[in-house]
């Protein structure tokens, strides 16, 4: 018997399908690749996801990410006037609006729009389809701490996504619509008393698991707070070197970051061991989601490399096809394996 | 009992886009061939300013640009947009406009609006903005080229390095005559074989099917969760 799985397959293996459907949305702007993840994500969130159920809370982040891509697309319409297709020209001295309004500048708002969409289709399918308790029972013991407050962190938009609606549904059952910004008072203030009753029971819960309790002072070395401190210092100045372009001391210094967190884990000692009334199993099915996954991830990391602009795709100045490498449209359009997985799986 | 999943909005959404993208594509190419002449010329008898690129890798563009008599106005930015070259700019108020890329060599908007294309190195490049001064040497502009106003006859360069211009020098007369020559040899860009849009259109269009008819088969509601 396995714990239950989110659409019958592994949390590691959806949250590498997740990675490598938004990693072409992370690394560039070409809308081949962009389409490509994005339908193949459609149809993973379609087949897997279903409707009304675990996932409602997300779909409605969905549709503000897709209202908030649109804008983004208008801003950038409005606010910057660079590239060589002019549609119509206000005059140089009103304020933000003037100058050539370009469909240079209208693609790549659409485009960064089109990358916020992926993201969030891929953020919400994963989340919708994870299994969080099967999560945090893969987490490795002495992270369970950190697990547990991620989880609560992560749950946190959609439960309140649903607390709104259900309260929504219930002023309505009662005759109530809202009309004005003042007519959202009845609606925001049982939201606010939901929030807050369910933010103490589950304080309640969890510090009657002795969630957080102070381990002994025999059990902890003295050298661990220091030691993560520093290792989390390192991780900062890792980040800071990846965005500076310095890879090589990046790595260098992620790499220290990394040792010094995990000694530090190891001196804290006190660990609560959990026990499993059922383990998850990995099948077949796993094995072939994380291989699409790795290949799509792999083939589009040679791309940036050695096709750049088959992933990077920049409409200013001038206006010119994106160009296309099939070799990786094919590799991200293989991310709809799990549709077929989950099927045989269910 | 099988559940089908209909999320109208979102495959409405996608297939617009799809065809909004196409669209704006396939509008807008028209006259992509019909682009303009990258490096622009004036005549000898007109008041002209001279303009020197230097790449990364050390390859020169050449530009003479016609400048306004009297216009005050008329900046080291207008000097470049002038030449015709392909360029990117974003504009910092009243701090003026940055250029982010020439002819391909920086970065892109985004980019530009964080860091002006430097990445924090010490060796790291980024667009300098020279003009060649009566002692005969690149002298750095370090207002920028907003702040600069051009003059006929005078010299400005660009340079995609972290020190040092690295121009060589140049006398107007230069600056014209490598100009024509670099606008007439100017080579064609190669496009990409339309077999490849094609592939990647029929690519696109049989996974829009298969979203359109994917749907939670053999699945009971609320099993996920």
């Amino acid at each position: 018997m396995t714990a239950t799985r989110g659409a019958g397959l592994d949390p590691r293996a959806l949250v590498l399908w997740g990675a490598a459907v938004s990693l072409p949305a992370l690394v560039g702007r070409n809308p081949w690749p962009l389409l490509v993840a994005l339908l193949a994500g459609l149809a993973v969130r379609r087949s897997l996801v279903p409707a009304g159920a675990h996932g409602s809370g997300w779909g409605g982040l969905l549709k503000i990410a897709t209202v908030l891509a649109l804008l983004g697309a208008a801003f950038n319409l409005v606010t910057y006037h660079g590239g060589d297709r002019v549609m119509f020209a206000l005059p140089d001295g009103w304020w933000i609006v003037g100058g050539d309004w370009t469909v240079n500048a209208l693609v790549y708002g659409v485009l960064s729009g089109l990358a916020l969409v992926v993201l969030v289709v891929a953020a919400t399918t994963v989340s919708s389809l994870l299994d969080w308790a099967a999560v945090l029972r893969l987490m490795p013991d002495r992270l369970a701490t950190v697990a547990v407050a991620g989880s609560v962190a992560f749950t946190f938009l959609p439960q309140t996504v649903r607390a709104l609606r259900d309260i929504r549904e219930a002023q309505a059952a009662r005759g109530y619509a809202v009309r004005s910004a003042r007519g959202l008072v009845p609606l925001l203030v049982p939201l606010l008393s939901t929030g807050l009753d369910r933010a103490t029971t589950l304080a309640e819960a969890l510090e009657s698991r002795a969630f957080g309790a102070p381990v002994s002072r025999e059990a902890q070395r003295p050298w661990a707070g220091g030691v993560l401190t520093m290792a989390l210092a390192a991780g900062i100045v890792a980040a800071y070197m990846v965005a500076t372009g310095e890879p090589a001391r990046a790595a260098a210094i992620g790499i220290v970051a990394v040792g010094g967190s995990v000694a530090a884990l190891r001196g804290t000692g006190g660990v609560a061991h959990r026990t499993r009334y059922q383990r998850s199993a990995w099948t077949r099915g796993d094995t072939l989601v994380v291989a699409v996954a790795v290949v799509a991830m792999a083939v589009t990391v040679v791309t940036l490399s050695v096709d750049r602009a088959a992933l990077v795709f920049e409409p200013y100045p001038s206006l010119l096809l994106p160009r296309v490498n099939l070799g990786l449209l094919v590799a991200l359009a293989l991310l709809v394996v799990p549709t077929s997985v989950a099927e045989r799986a269910a | 009992m099988t559940h089908a999943l209909v999320r109208p909005h979102v495959l409405r959404f996608s297939l617009l886009l799809l065809l909004v993208v196409a669209g704006v594509w396939s509008g807008v190419f028209a006259g992509t061939a019909e682009a303009e002449s990258p490096v622009a010329g004036t005549p000898a008898t007109e008041p002209r300013a001279g303009l020197v690129i230097r790449h990364g890798n050390d390859d020169l563009r050449f530009a003479v640009v016609a400048v306004p008599v009297g216009d005050d106005r008329f900046d080291g930015v207008d000097l470049l947009e002038g030449s015709g070259l392909a360029l990117v700019t974003t504009d910092f108020g009243a701090l003026g406009k940055a250029v982010c890329s020439i002819e391909g060599e920086g970065c892109g908007v985004g980019e530009c609006r964080k860091t002006v294309c430097q990445s924090g190195g010490e060796d790291a490049p980024f667009w300098k903005f020279f003009r060649w001064d009566s002692a005969g040497e690149w002298t750095v502009m370090v207002l920028g080229a907003s702040s600069v106003s051009v003059k006929p006859g005078e010299i400005y360069g660009w340079s995609w390095t972290a020190k040092g211009s690295k121009l060589p020098p140049v006398t107007l007369e230069m600056v014209a005559a490598e100009a024509s020559r670099q606008e007439s040899a100017a080579p064609d860009e190669p496009g990409q074989a339309w077999l490849n849009y094609a592939a990647a259109g029929a690519l696109l269009l049989g996974l829009a099917i298969f979203v359109k008819f994917s749907g939670v088969r053999g699945r009971k509601p609320g099993a996920a969760a």
